[in-house]
């Protein structure tokens, strides 16, 4: 009698299973105009950091553009890459877009095995850029690069230096290789970290993104050495760049989104137009005002180049610190 | 209403002689075959990510002799714990994790409504519950409930 | 100061909107955590969408009454099913189920309850007194410190193993193991992920709780459902005074509740090491400067009032490096930094002169946070309860499918739900052979902690070991490391346990 009204509870269910994949199944069949049903933004990192509220108000202004609803789903976890091959993995049917970030996919498939390359994917737009500084505490002795370039020159086993990350250490990389010292990555968890280890005086130097290092800069306690950025920051202009102190390095880290590589042209072109419009839309950029984040619209087809770019660059990058899978 | 004849019963000794055993091969498994495939040797970063990992594995082969050892002195012992198991909770036990199991694929199959309806019916009926329309309410109820607060409130996707 | 204050709470009492989202904060907050699988740290998503239309004050006290509520749940199913909700309320449970099945629910829901409220409070009080200089202070800690910090705090692993103390380390190395899964922090590359990117952010701190201490705990409670039983889960009360706590019982446990506020507060003022932690040192110091230590784990009110305030005293303390210095002490102050940002203001030594009425309605709204907790659990306890005494035929499967589908949608991965039915089974048979699944967690806390620390002490020094001895803060923990030792192998010399 038990096992009997198991078998049919098992019997219906398996039924009832059915017939809901059978006629969603069918429901996809008819060709109508794109898009006709809600978009999926799958952000790659979780709820509240900066990528996600960005993320989530470049969304919300594209859903006027679009005219569907763009439902943000969070996936974070593996350094960024889980989201990504979250959306890979989905039907390239342009109905689900990524948030790429810069690091995840130029970067990490260095570090560790992901199913994916740049070459993978079609980018929709970059939407903003990380600006990177090099930070010392306000009472510390190193006034300019070049004071902590003698002081690493003095200390044989290296000069610590906190970042959160990469590309954030190449540029410590670059400096010894140019000059022939030594500096000791000291790798932190978060951008909040590194400013720890820098204000508790536990680093004597750091870099990291302009919006974590600017409170302090304006509280006065730190100081910005240089922008390890390819030009002077608008928050920060008088703060002269690595280039202009007579190296050739620059760092460079962008937000943006990204769809599978077999998205048919026309829904991409779709798409790439609706988010250019948001791109531009007063809420969009006040949001990214307020979360200290520059607004940096740069074309899909740039910023793959970018990317792939990046992408060759860090693979030299890492061999030479000996980091590589 | 339980005899003793349809316990299993374990000394303590021999529970921790097996232990002993598990976690001594489990770690030696760990050092030379796990932890040499599963990470990878930086030796430019001070310490190697390896080492922690391999300090774990010993101190684990030191406790799992320790365990070995104070299971094998207890072996004369008059006054052991017995750990005694009953297979009538042992089986339904075991029927409650393949029927998660059985959910996960479901769940991966069939995306959330029908699976959970089902399993969370399957549970309570594996329980004891014979209130035919109790159990119909809550297995149809709840999900629905947690549905609406997941999508509606949480802003999440099921699927 | 006191005129800001006093502003503030005028601000938030009397401005319906505001009050409104503080009350739906802390409601959805105990509720959230109560149930075990979903955490007060989900009801950041409802309210980030929201912090673009709410003034700064609101959002951030909704998120700060959710935090607080949060927090506190936990601790009701902790108390109720002997499955925390929540991993600060992990602590809780020794004796807070064995409380209920004694009939005392309801005193050891008031227990926590007070003592949540009583160690949040004293945060407060130290957050709006002297967050400067303990934030300051709390810069000193460098790798170095809390490395020693950390060796310390490992040997709670000892004092918390039951009998067999080789049982309970087994269980702390394996949570130490645990904790390595996912991408090296350091050298940042994968370690046992075995090709799964899923693993290559390490295991969730909340599906291993869900697994090793929630789920595994019903499992054993399911036992008895073959033993025929299917009536209620907890027996009632077995007299009115059950259910009560009286203002005596709460006096005579005021030194451990502060002890424990005090550490709460110290570790939460220290970025990264959360109450979960908090909750265990506060346990344990308890459990050592008892009169009665052989009560713990069976029920000892003291163990919960310890467990309770030292968790929710985090609470509080964590404002403390998020306001003075900008610097989050744990994911939902991380989401905080979001939701201030969103509203142009940076959290950090600016704040109180940029946006002083913001820092004034923030503690208002996190003093009036427990004062409505108060309110509302005093209310709905019964209902709680109630919930907890129905048969066991429905609560099981119930808690079952909470379980699962909240760890699913932590991070909408379907291996997270793999991981913890493997740690179900896992705690549930370490139960059953009277391994530790909290050393297990214990450990599992402290690895990435411990690890990383060190491992970035001996950068910073060039591999000198001296570093770990170099200043005062890492001499005073040496020496409290030492006599933790010292006293636990007393102790256990004392009752003969000690292999």
């Amino acid at each position: 009698m038990r096992k009997m009204k198991l078998r049919l509870f098992l019997a219906v269910a398996l039924c009832v299973c059915l017939l809901v994949t059978v006629t969603t199944g069918c429901s996809e069949k008819k060709e109508a105009a794109f898009p006709d049903k809600p978009i999926t933004l799958i952000v790659n990192y979780g709820g509240g950091g900066g990528t996600d509220i960005t993320a989530r108000a470049l969304a919300k202004a594209a859903e006027q553009y679009l005219g569907v609803p763009v439902t943000v789903i969070n996936k974070s976890g593996g350094a960024g890459t889980a989201g990504i091959i979250e959306m890979l993995n989905k039907k390239p049917d342009g109905y689900t877009v990524g948030v790429v970030t810069y690091a995840p996919v130029a970067i990490v498939p260095h570090q560790m095995e992901v199913p994916y390359t740049p070459d993978d994917f079609k980018f929709i737009l970059s939407y903003g850029i990380y600006r990177y500084g090099l930070a010392v505490k306000s009472d510390s002795p190193y006034k300019t690069v070049e004071d902590l370039i003698n002081a690493a020159a003095k200390r044989e086993e290296g000069l610590p230096f906190a970042a959160s990350g990469y590309p954030q250490p190449f540029v410590y990389q670059k400096l010894s290789e140019i000059e022939d010292v030594n500096f000791t990555y000291v790798p932190t968890q978060s951008g909040s970290e590194t400013n720890t280890a820098v204000l508790g005086g536990h680093v004597e130097s750091a870099v990291a993104v302009m919006s974590d290092l600017m409170p302090f800069v304006k509280s006065g306690e730190m100081r910005i050495l240089a922008s390890v950025s390819s030009e002077r920051m608008e928050i920060a202009p008088d703060v002269p760049t690595l280039k202009e102190l007579g190296y050739d390095i620059a760092i460079n880290s962008y937000m943006g989104l990204g769809v599978h590589k077999d998205v048919p042209a026309d829904r991409l072109q779709i798409l790439r137009d609706a988010f250019a419009k948001a791109f531009n839309d007063p809420t969009f950029q006040d949001v990214m005002k307020k979360t200290n984040i520059p607004a940096n619209y740069i074309s899909g087809d740039e910023f793959g180049q970018i990317c792939v770019d990046g992408y060759n660059e860090a693979a030299e990058n890492l061999k030479a610190m000996g980091l590589t899978k | 209403m339980i005899y003793e004849g349809d316990m299993m019963n374990f000394t303590e000794s021999k529970v921790d002689q097996v232990g002993g055993i598990i976690l001594g091969v489990f770690s030696l498994l760990l050092y030379f075959v796990i932890i040499p495939a599963e990470v990878v040797d930086v030796q430019k970063f001070g310490v190697s990510p390896r080492f922690f990992p391999k300090t774990m594995a010993l101190f684990l082969l030191f406790l799992a002799i320790c365990l070995f050892v104070s299971g094998y002195r207890k072996k004369r012992q008059e006054k052991q714990k017995i750990y005694a198991i009953n297979p009538k909770e042992l089986k339904l036990i075991m029927k409650s994790v393949i029927l998660f199991a059985c959910y996960i694929i479901a769940f991966n199959l069939f995306g959330y409504m029908i699976p959970t309806i089902a399993a969370l019916a399957m549970f309570m009926y594996m329980y004891g519950q014979r209130k035919t329309r109790l159990l119909i309410t809550i297995s149809v109820g709840l999900p629905i409930v947690i549905y609406l607060f997941f999508t509606k409130a949480l802003q999440m996707v099921l699927p | 100061m006191f005129e800001l204050l006093l502003n503030g709470f005028i601000n938030v009492l009397f401005t319906p909107s505001t009050l409104l989202a503080l009350i739906g904060g802390v409601i959805l907050g105990v509720i959230l955590g109560a149930i075990p699988g979903l955490t007060a740290t989900m009801a950041i998503a409802l309210v980030v969408p929201l912090t673009y239309y709410m003034d700064p004050v609101q959002s951030l006290i909704m998120l700060m009454g959710a935090y607080n509520g949060g927090t506190f749940g936990g601790s009701m199913s902790a108390i109720l099913l002997g499955a925390p909700g929540t991993p600060a309320a992990a602590a809780t449970v020794a004796d807070g189920f064995k409380l209920a099945l004694q009939g005392k629910a309801g005193k050891a829901i008031k227990m926590a309850l007070r003592a949540s409220v009583s160690g949040c409070l004293f945060s407060c009080i130290v957050l709006m007194m002297v967050a400067e200089p303990v934030a300051r202070y709390a810069l000193k800690f460098g790798p170095a410190e809390y490395t020693v910090l950390m060796v310390f705090s490992l040997t709670i692993i000892g004092s918390a193993a039951g009998k067999s103390i080789t049982k309970g380390m087994i269980g702390g190395a394996l949570g130490l193991l645990f904790g390595m899964v996912g991408l090296d922090r350091i050298a940042s590359v994968p370690r046992f992920t075995f090709g799964s990117i899923d693993l290559a952010s390490g295991i969730d701190l909340i599906v291993m709780l869900i697994g090793s201490l929630a789920l595994s705990e019903i499992f054993i409670q399911v036992e008895s459902v073959a033993r025929g039983k299917i009536d209620a889960h907890l027996p009632p009360p077995s007299c009115p005074d059950d259910d009560k706590l009286s203002f005596k019982e709460y006096l005579s446990n005021i030194k451990t509740i502060t002890r424990s506020a005090a550490i709460g507060c110290g570790i939460g003022a220290l970025p990264g090491l959360g109450p979960t932690l908090a909750s265990y040192i506060g346990y344990d110091m308890a459990k050592r400067n008892s009169r009665n230590p052989e009560l713990f784990g069976k029920g000892a009110l003291e163990g919960v009032a310890a467990a309770e305030s030292a968790n929710n005293a985090v609470c509080g303390a964590n404002l403390i490096p998020l306001l003075a210095l900008g610097v989050p002490g744990d994911t939902m102050a991380a989401i905080m930094i979001g939701a201030f940002m969103v509203q142009g203001l940076t959290p950090g030594p600016l704040i109180f002169r940029e946006a002083p009425h913001v820092v004034a309605g923030l503690y208002a709204g996190l003093i009036l946070s427990n004062i409505l907790l108060l309110i509302f659990v005093s209310v709905s306890f019964r209902m709680f309860t109630k919930v907890a005494r129905l048969e066991t035929t429905i609560i099981f499967p119930v808690v079952f499918i909470f379980c699962i589908i909240g760890v699913y949608a932590l991070n909408q991965s379907i291996t997270d739900m793999w991981i913890m039915l493997f740690f179900a089974v896992l705690g549930y048979v370490m139960v059953k052979f009277d391994y530790s699944p909290a050393t297990m967690m214990i450990g599992f806390i402290l690895s990435p902690l411990f690890e990383v620390n060190l491992r970035q002490a001996l950068l910073i020094s060039g591999n000198n070991p001296l570093i770990f001895f170099s200043t005062p803060i890492t001499w005073l923990f040496w020496a409290i490391t030492v006599y933790s030792i010292f006293a636990i192998v007393k102790s256990k010399k004392r009752s003969n346990q000690l292999i």
